[in-house]
Order: structure tokens, then sequence, then C-alpha cells
């Protein structure tokens, strides 16, 4: 993939910020830190990247990883951005709510099932699970199979 | 003398809601002035659920997602599966999925025109396209014994072959779809009350369909001619001569319109993989327990629908560490509380209507 | 011939000379006679709606290249029976904040305006329970009160969506029930009567329909909309108000709405026979049968729309009314007055 105005941009600005995990023909993916999030999202969507296809989130036990995917309407180019949540207390990100209306929902879905939170998200609620439910069930800490009903867990 | 609006739940019980869509409408007499979307009354943690089953063992669950195109979201998984293993499936299994697929989003656009009509208050519009249906599920259900929950494909190819049988009952099928594309063209296209009733109504520009992640026919009545099976061809898409349908208002009619120009498209390409189809192997050599080497994927495919994508994570171990489904309903209707202001709430049934959404996939 | 054709007046007429026989006095008599004209008309009613319900689910399921209820008896005949048995036995549930007494009354309400109405209709030569000589005038007068049910329903329910249907039914009614006089309206200065039987006398040679066919258009329009039929049936509108100002009834309740529309579907139908398509008149069979007949075409044709249009906007509904319908009677009133005059002063 052509994508060396990226390359160039990421190191110039973010040296040791974010890193370039991998490069093919078709995807390139992206290492950064939580810090400049939004900046290097709002870059990429700038640069043609304008379709974000999924927001979503897993639980690496040491970590919160946050995963989005943005594309090109045009050619098959895929860039994925990964950003690395280490507080499993307090986990938080900044949103991109404010770039992309899709992001919204995506987000409230991560929020619910994972249980991070987004800064700057005008409606942080639970999605699928109801209001009050106690636990964020994608979590590797939350068991799939119990004998308790789903709500007593937490 | 002082009026004031009042709220009214649409859902989670209503005929048109398609499912357990739950729609709190703020209306000032019958214009609407708010709307709030709530969902989640039909998820069932598929995801987390598939944590703990082995790889070959999850694609029964997808099965569950969008159940009126079972067969895309099967193949959409095996896909990512294979992706991550770097299995190379063999021609024929290749062209098999082809048509599946094809006849799976034919069967799809039936369900969704049809129920499109009756949303709108022409019941006898939904059986034309239902009788449709049936002839390819009948077809499927003599292919693999199932008429929604298929679970066909497999890692590495399909799970049976496809016989004389199927391909004579196919070519039969298509032979007769046509005449009732134009006999259903003839009886809803130019309908007076159906045109006031969907033309003009829940417009949504290209930018909005861009931000809000719209993809599939509701994207491509935007004036947006995305689609996965030309744009990134998987499988052997490539391989045919077939147009994407666009329309340009990006209101209820185009939504209909272009769904009703893809199924003819699809006829095109199942007949060209009919005519090409191979002799040959239907399944890769995979080994017994599939476990890819730790690591990601992200994957999506065409959809029925829209774009359904699967981002998966490997840890080394027979089962998936995390599946995530990206499923187009999700995103489509997050739209709603935008489009559904200043509208009617007769035009608010109309706009659910044309996304053709389901609620297993909204879910999840 | 004449003997069949008279079978229902000789019935009476045998009824009338067994009570004189007993021996009442007139007065008595002529009350019994009524009991017996509302009895009949009240088995006509129940005789209507237990046939169109079977037979519109037999039109639709042949629209839909489906058989429709074919179950029970010949041709699923008794269907409609054992659903009026079924829906008997059904719990009544009725909301804990609805108004019980309105919530109550008004399904029977409902029925009243179709009875009234039919009352005054002659379904042959002289076959009419009471022959007014203003009987359009009467007929439009209660047919009108047909929108006060309906409100009741939705308001006594104490629900939103219901309160949406009784609302949008108050609405459509009313103003629908103008293009309807309007049109009646003409026919009434070609006739130069409001009585009925002589309407239909008047179409011996040519039937009003061909006098006026503008007026027939807009009247079949506006009465489909009047009885709630699709592409008007807006107040219950299934997918968009659950089941409008129906929403909290079930059971025999719901029932008697659904019996009453076809009532009002017969009455709508017998009134446009009657002042357009020339009533009882016609050759070879007994009047009655010839009336019974013209009523099911028209009933055909209003089953037939339903199947085949989806249901038009509210506010397209209204504009359709006040911006086409209504200036289109007014001006057919208009070209019919000239008509007349030149009518009677030159011809």
């Amino acid at each position: 993939m052509e994508n060396n105005i990226l390359k160039e941009y990421i190191e110039r600005n973010f040296f040791a910020q974010a890193e370039i995990l991998s490069e093919t023909e078709e995807n390139m993916t992206i290492l950064a830190d939580k810090k400049i999030y939004k900046e290097i999202a709002e870059y990429i969507k700038n640069l043609g990247y304008t379709f974000l296809a999924d927001i979503t989130s897993t639980d690496n036990k040491d970590c919160f990883m946050v995963i989005c995917q943005f594309f090109r309407y045009t050619k098959n180019e895929n860039i994925t951005l990964k950003i690395k949540i280490e507080d499993r207390v307090n986990p938080e990100i900044d949103s991109l709510a404010g770039l992309w209306a899709t992001a919204d929902w995506h987000e409230r879905e991560v929020y619910d099932l994972m249980g991070i939170n987004f800064k700057g998200h005008p409606n942080l609620k639970r999605i699928l699970m109801w209001e009050g439910y106690k636990g964020h069930p994608l979590r590797k800490d939350f068991p799939a199979v119990t004998r308790k009903r789903s709500w007593e867990l937490g | 003398m002082r009026t004031q609006t009042y709220k009214i739940n649409l859902g989670p019980q209503h005929p048109s809601t398609h499912g357990v869509l739950h729609v709190v409408l703020e209306i000032d007499g019958e214009t609407i002035v708010g709307s709030e979307t709530n969902i989640g009354y039909l998820h069932r943690g598929i995801e987390k659920l598939a944590e703990n089953k082995k790889y070959p063992q999850v694609i029964p669950y997808t099965d569950r997602l969008d159940y009126l195109a079972g067969m895309s979201n099967n193949l959409l998984y095996v896909q990512t599966v294979e992706k991550m293993l770097g299995t190379e499936v063999p021609e024929r299994a290749s062209y098999i999925r082809v048509i599946i697929a094809e006849l799976m989003r034919i069967a799809n656009h039936m369900v969704g025109i049809g129920i499109y009509i009756m949303d709108l208050g022409a019941v006898t519009g939904v059986f034309y396209p239902f009788i449709q249906r049936e002839h390819i599920l009948d077809l499927f259900s003599k292919l693999c014994g199932s008429r929604m929950t298929f679970n066909y494909m497999r890692i590495g190819g399909v799970a049976v072959d496809i016989d004389e049988d199927f391909i004579r009952g196919t070519e039969i099928f298509l032979d007769q779809l046509p005449k009732m594309l134009h006999e259903y063209h003839t009886l809803v296209d130019e309908n007076e009350i159906f045109l006031s009733r969907t033309k003009n109504i829940g417009k949504i520009s290209k930018s909005q369909a861009e931000s809000f992640g719209l993809t599939g026919p509701n994207l491509r009545a935007s004036g947006l001619g995305y689609d996965l099976r030309k744009v990134a061809p998987y499988e052997v898409y490539d391989r045919f001569d077939f147009n994407i349908p666009v329309a340009y208002n990006g209101d209820c009619f185009d939504r209909y319109i272009v769904r009703m120009q893809e199924v003819e498209e699809s006829i095109k390409i199942i007949r060209q993989a009919m005519a090409q189809l191979p002799q040959g192997e239907i399944k890769a050599k995979l080994p017994r327990i599939i476990k890819p080497e730790a690591g990601d994927c992200y994957h999506q495919a065409e959809n029925p629908k829209g774009i359904l994508g699967c981002y998966l994570v490997s840890d080394g171990t027979p089962k998936p560490y995390r599946v995530h489904f990206r499923r187009p309903s999700f995103n489509n209707i997050s739209i709603f509380d935008e489009v559904a202001i200043g509208h009617k709430i007769a035009d608010f049934i109309a706009i659910m209507a044309s996304f053709d959404f389901v609620l297993g996939e909204v879910d999840a | 011939m004449e003997f069949l054709d008279n079978i229902f007046l000789y019935g009476t007429s045998i009824i009338r000379s067994i009570i004189t026989w007993i021996g009442f006095d007139p007065a008595i008599t002529n009350m019994i006679m009524a009991a017996v004209y509302t009895v009949a008309i009240l088995v006509i009613c129940t005789l209507v709606a237990l046939f169109y319900v079977l037979y519109e689910r037999k039109l639709a399921g042949f629209i839909q290249y489906r058989p429709g209820p074919n179950k029970l008896g010949p041709f699923g005949l008794f269907q409609t029976v054992a659903d009026a048995v079924k829906l008997l036995t059904k719990e009544d549930i009725v909301p804990r904040n609805a108004d019980k007494a309105l919530h109550f009354l008004a399904p029977l309400f409902v029925f009243i305006p179709p009875i009234l109405a039919l009352g005054a209709i002659p379904f042959g030569n002289k076959l009419v329970a009471v022959d007014l000589n203003i009987g359009m005038l009467y007929i439009l007068a209660v047919t009108s009160l047909s929108t006060i049910p309906f409100f009741l329903a939705g308001w006594s329910s104490n629900n939103k969506y219901t309160m949406l249907g009784a609302m949008r039914a108050v609405s459509q009614k009313i103003s629908y029930e103008i293009p309807v006089i309007f049109s009646v309206l003409a026919i009434t200065m070609i006739a130069g009567s409001l009585n009925m039987s002589e309407v239909v006398g008047m179409q011996g040679k040519l039937w009003f329909v061909f006098v006026q066919p503008l007026s027939f258009l807009i009247f079949f329009i506006a009465g489909i909309a009047e009885t709630n039929r699709a592409p008007f049936d807006l107040p219950e509108g299934e997918s968009e108000l659950t089941a409008g100002y129906l929403t909290e009834y079930s059971g025999m309740k719901w029932a008697l709405f659904f019996l009453a529309e076809y009532c009002s579907m017969f009455v709508f139908s017998a009134m446009a026979t009657t002042l357009f398509l020339g009533g009882w008149l016609g050759p070879v069979l007994p009047g009655w049968m010839w009336f019974v007949l013209k009523v099911h075409v028209l009933m055909t044709v209003i089953i037939w729309i339903r199947w085949t249009f989806p249901r038009i906007r509210v506010d397209k509904l209204l504009e359709f009314n006040w911006k086409i319908l209504i200036p289109a009677s007014i001006l057919n009133i208009f070209a019919t007055g000239i008509g007349v005059y030149l009518f009677n002063n030159f011809f």
C-alpha cells in the first residue's frame, strides 16, 4: 500500500507514540498511544479513509485494546488503528463521535460490553444491555457459563 | 390555547418494527419532533458465546445474526477464518459459494421489498415475493436440510456439493423470476399512492450516509456505488460481469428500486457462475483441529443488507479469543433518530421498512 | 315471476293477517309489525357481516395466490361461525384506566347507524321498512352519526395509539361527509325528490350513473373513506397505529367493530345502488335479487381495492378531500344546475 504520506506524518509528529505494526497490499495496521487517538483518526479521515467500518475492543487481560477499521470508498485499502489502554480500573479514551456519526453507536456498544469510557461522547449509555445492568459481559473475567443469572453478577 | 408534544412508544411490540425494536417518538400532532431508538431486546451475546466454542462450532451462531440471510453470514465467518489460516478454497467451492450467496441475496431482497409494501398498507404485496423466496428456500432445504439456519459453509469449502437437481431447479427458478419482477414493477412502481408515500420521504444525503456508516442498498440509494463485490472482490466475483445499481435521491423509493435492480444483477451473476462452474473438490485439506496462529484479522463482505465484517483474534488455541461482528443493520438503523425528525408517523414506518433491517443482526 | 318478486311482501302480509286474526287492535299490530321489520333488518345485518367476512377472505386469498379459509365445512363456509364462537369465548380485557362505561358502549353504538340506515333503503319494489319521503336526508343524517362511536372507542381506551386513531377517524369522517352530501345533492337536483323509492323509479330508462358519472365517482371514493376501508383505513392503520382506535379491544367487542364495518360497507353500497345503479330495476330476475347483485358487485370492487392499494398518508388524505373532491363536487353541482335549468326550459 502506497501510503507514505501517512507514514511520514506519523514519523514526523508522533515518533514515539505510534508505530506501524504491519503493512500489506491492502492493509496498514498502526498501534498508537491513546493521547493521539483522535488526532490520528482525524488525519486518516482527511486522507480519504472516510468509511469508519468498525470500532471494537478486546480484553487482553493486562490491557484493553480499541480497534478501528478505516476504509476508502474507492479503493480496497484499509487502515487498522489499534489503541492500547493500560488502565484496567478506569479505562478511558477519546470519542470519535464528533468525526463520524456512526461512532456513536459503536462506542456505546464498546462501553456497554467492555466497559471503556469515551470522553466527549454525547450520549454514553448502555445500548444492548439494559440500564442498571452490572458488569461488562465481554471482559474476560465475566463468566460465560454460570449458575447465577446474568443480572446477579457483577 | 396551549399545546404540548407527547411521547409514544413505537415498539417493542408493534406490527411494523420487524421484531423488537423500540423507538420512543416525541410527536406534535402526527409530526415527529424527537426520536430515540432503543435496541437490545434480542441480544443473545453471540460474541461472548463464540469465545467458548471451537472455530467450526461458531458457524451455526452466525446463522442467527441476520436470520434472513444465513448463508451470507456463514460465508463471511468462514472466509475470515480462512484468511487467518491462509487457506486457498478450491475453485468449485468458490463458485458454489457465489451461487448460494447470490440466491440468498435474492431471497433476502424478496422479503425486504415484500415487507416494505406490506408496511405501507398493501398486504397483497408481500405474497408475490414470498412465493419466490419459498422457491429458494426449497432449493436450500434440499441442499442442506434447513430453511433458515443453514450451517452450510465450512472452513475451507462447503458442506455438500450441489447436484444436477439443484442446478436444474435454480435454472427453472431464474427463468420465471424476471416475469414476477416485471409484474411487481407494474403493480407497485406506478401506483400513485405508493409514489406519494415514498418519493422524497426519508431523504439521506451522501455525506449523511457516509458519516453514519450506511452500507448496502441503503448507501447505494444515496448515490455512492460502494459494493465490496466490485471494490474488493472476494471469492470469484471478479470473474463475472455485473453492475452495481445506484440511485441518487436517497429516499425511500430509491432504496426500494435499488433492491429490485440488485435482484436482476444477482440473476446475471448466478447464470454466469453456473455456466462457468468447474469440476473438482469442494473442500480444502485442513487439519482436524483448526488452530490459527496467534494474531488478529478483520474481514468484510457484501451481505444483502450491507457490509458484514468480522474481527477475529486468535491466541493459538482451538477456540477464538475474541470474535466481533460488524453488523450492517446495526449501523444502518443508527440513522433513524436523525431521519425521523419532521416526518409523519406514517412516513417513519415507511422509512423503517425501507431500511430492511433484521433485529437478530442489530442486537447480535 | 310476479310471486318471486313479491315473496317478502307476501310474507309480511301473512304475518300481519295472523296478528289481526289473533285479535290485536290496529295500533298494537303496527307496533308488532315494526318489531318484525327491525328483526328482519338485524337478520340482514348479521347475514351480510357473516357472508362478507368470508367472501373477503376468499377473495383476498384469490388475489394473493392462496386458498383462503377452506378447512371448516365445504369451501370453509363455517369459518366465520367458528371465529365468532372463538371470539365470544375470549377473555374481555379492559385497560385499568379506561372509561369502562364508554369502553363498553362504543362497540354497541357502532351498530346503530347502519341498522337505522337500512330501515329506509328499498331492497325491492315497495320492499322497504319505512318509506320516508326524506329518505336520503335521513340516511345521510344517521350515517354521519357513525363518527361518534369511533371517537368514543379511541378516547375511552385511554391509550395514545387509540387517541391518534380516534383523531384520525373524526377528521377523516367529517371531511369526507361533505363530498358525499354534495354528490347526493346533484342526484336530488335531477330527481327532484328525496324519497329513495322515487329516485329508483326515475331510473327506469337511464341509470343516474350515466347522467352523473363524476358524482358517482366522488360518492364511491368518499364512501370508501367514510367506511374506513383501505386505502383510507387510517384510523386503524395497523402498520402505523397497531390497530388505531381498536388497539385496546379484544374478543367480541372487537368483533362487533369488525362486523359493523361490513354492515356500513353494505349500507354504503346499497345507497350507491339505489342512487346511481337503478336499485331493484332490471329484467327477468326478481327485483330484490337485482338489488343484491348490484350491491355485491360494488362490495367486490371495494374489497378488490383494499387488497391492491397501499395506505394513503393522513395529510395527503385530507388534501385529496379538500383540494380535489370537494371542488370537483361543487363544480358538478353547478354543471348539474345549469343542465337542469336548460332541460326544463328548452326541451
